[in-house]
């Protein structure tokens, strides 16, 4: 069977399930609210369907054996259904597999309650109640929509794809305003909540041998954009609070752990007629107190960026280029202590990850795009699990990953 | 700043209910990235908008929004694959799109500049 047979007969398959299951869902949240689905005045539905194939050689980023893998399957289906200007309801749900990269299988990537509660010319106020988007860094709310991102395989440095499910959205409350005056158009965001994290994304997060369950206690986001006026620039600013809880289970060889994670970032994005220029530069602030055990105590700052080129070739055609850093540790940029302190079990390239990377779309046709790419990358770390780190297979300090994805949305 | 290498001139439309005189380009842009959802009179908002690469709407980005194109369909697309935005409805040609602002109550468009009196409030834009 051909890659196109088989993204035809998928995508029918998933869309008939995933609209079902959607649309279950919508009629639901619409009668807790004590309307009816007949009272809305618009419905839109949209959706998307991707497949690719990826391989990551000498490493662990798709799987252990590091050959080519079609573990790169997208599949999302969404509605919105304005009930009156002022209300509405929004889901959607997704189908992933990314190998590795995060945990598989169907997901309600969102479903809220939209309050508008100012609508005027220069000021809008909005309510989200439920599981809501993460809107705070340049690319965190589509980031798993293909045809939303400039590249098959985001920055890893910001984007962390074992971060995925705890960063895309969460449960909880946002507010975004929008404001518009003399000094230009600003965008300002604010959320509370939590996302349940499930066993496989403990293990994910954690490592394999780790028998527990982990929580995210809280995430706590803010973040504002600033386009100033009669310019081509827009910058921001975000900060993320949050805090996790590993608890043992009666085998675990681990002990009872919090996690704490702070995060301070800057983001710039230039456009001109045919190119962009976007980065986001950030400080991470990780607290580990316990799990390795009882007294344990470990504080450190991670930092990282990347700074991404798109260059419109012709109409159908885009390039892109993309410089990413990522250390673990800022005080200890090539991974010497790490490795000294774990008497060199651990490698000193578990302390950095960096690459440099290449791509090329092509829109094939209306809504149809073929986008392919390649990265070089030093250092594994950013590589899934890291606190736990997979020793066993990730015995290279240069591995590089080349991905090919066909994708279809309407 | 932006240059228009097209040399048309653009106007912006609305249906006769939309009862404003002058938008600002930054109260525009809020308009046709779908992020303004209702007149100041509690009417929905209907934008109409025609296909990326028709000159007239290349031409309108430019003029009016100030914007490049590509930068409205990322707008349009993040909004409505996170859920707080749709798509405007696209029309296939200028007299479609004429046709729908007449039409259709709370609608907002834009055409090629035109002194032609018609079934529509023309917008300045300050």
């Amino acid at each position: 069977m051909s890659l196109k047979s088989f993204n035809k007969i998928f995508a029918t398959i998933m869309r008939v399930k995933l609209q079902s299951t959607l649309a279950t869902l919508l009629c639901w949240s619409c009668l807790l609210m004590g309307m009816s689905v007949s009272c809305a005045t618009e419905v839109q539905w949209h959706g998307f369907v991707a497949q690719g194939a990826i391989q990551a050689e000498k490493s662990n980023f798709i799987n252990q054996t590091g050959d080519p893998s079609l573990a790169l399957t997208e599949v999302g289906v969404n509605a919105l259904i304005q009930l009156n200007p002022r209300w509405r309801v929004a889901g959607q749900v997704v189908y992933l597999d990314g190998g590795n990269r995060y945990p598989d299988g169907l997901k309600l990537d969102y479903l809220f309650v939209d309050w508008t509660l100012v609508n005027q010319l220069d000021w809008q106020l909005n309510l989200y109640i439920g599981r809501y988007k993460n809107q705070h860094w340049i690319y965190s709310s589509t980031r798993d929509v293909p045809l939303t991102r400039p590249s098959i395989v985001l920055p890893q440095s910001v984007y962390f794809d074992a971060f995925r499910d705890i960063a895309v959205s969460s449960d909880g409350l946002a507010l975004k305003t929008r404001l518009d005056n003399r000094l230009g158009h600003f965008e300002l965001n604010w959320s509370l909540g939590s996302t349940p994290l499930s066993r496989t994304q403990t293990k994910l997060l954690l490592g394999e041998q780790v028998q527990g369950q982990s929580k995210q206690k809280y995430v706590h986001q803010a973040s504002a954009f600033w386009q100033p006026t009669e310019t081509n620039w827009t910058v921001g600013l975000s900060l993320l609070d949050s805090e996790f809880s590993y608890y043992t289970s009666a085998m675990d060889i681990m002990f009872d752990g919090d996690f704490v994670v702070q995060r301070l970032m800057l983001n710039a994005h230039y456009v001109q007629a045919r190119w962009q220029l976007i980065s986001e530069v950030f400080q991470e602030r990780m607290d580990t107190v316990g799990f390795f055990e009882p007294q344990f105590s470990l504080q450190q700052f991670g930092q990282g960026g990347y700074v991404q080129g798109l260059y419109q070739l012709n109409t159908r055609t885009k390039l892109q280029a993309t410089l990413d850093y990522y250390v673990v540790n800022k005080d200890d940029r090539r991974g010497q202590q790490l490795m000294a302190s774990t008497g060199g079990m651990v490698p000193a390239y578990f302390g950095y990850q960096h690459s440099a990377s290449v791509g090329i779309s092509f829109e094939l046709a209306d809504r149809l795009r073929l986008q392919a790419e390649h990265h070089w990358v030093e250092g594994t770390g950013r590589l899934a699990p890291t606190v736990l780190p997979d020793l066993q297979t990730n015995t290279h300090q240069y591995w590089q990953l080349w991905a090919l994805q066909l994708m279809y949305w309407f | 700043m932006l240059i228009s290498p097209l040399g048309l001139a653009t106007q912006v439309i609305a249906h006769p209910s939309v009862k404003l005189e002058q938008l600002t380009h930054s109260q525009l842009r809020a308009v046709f990235s779908m992020r303004q959802t209702q007149w100041p009179d509690g009417n929905t908002v209907r934008v109409f908008v025609l296909a990326s690469e028709h000159p007239t709407h290349q031409e309108f980005c430019r003029e009016q929004l100030r914007m490049f194109p590509y930068q409205l369909d990322s707008i349009w697309n993040r909004l409505s694959f996170s859920g707080i935005g749709t798509r405007p409805q696209q029309v296939t040609s200028e007299q479609e799109m004429q046709q729908m602002i007449e039409t259709t109550p709370g609608s907002i468009g834009y055409r090629v500049s035109s002194d032609e009196p018609t079934g529509v409030n023309v917008i300045e834009i300050i």
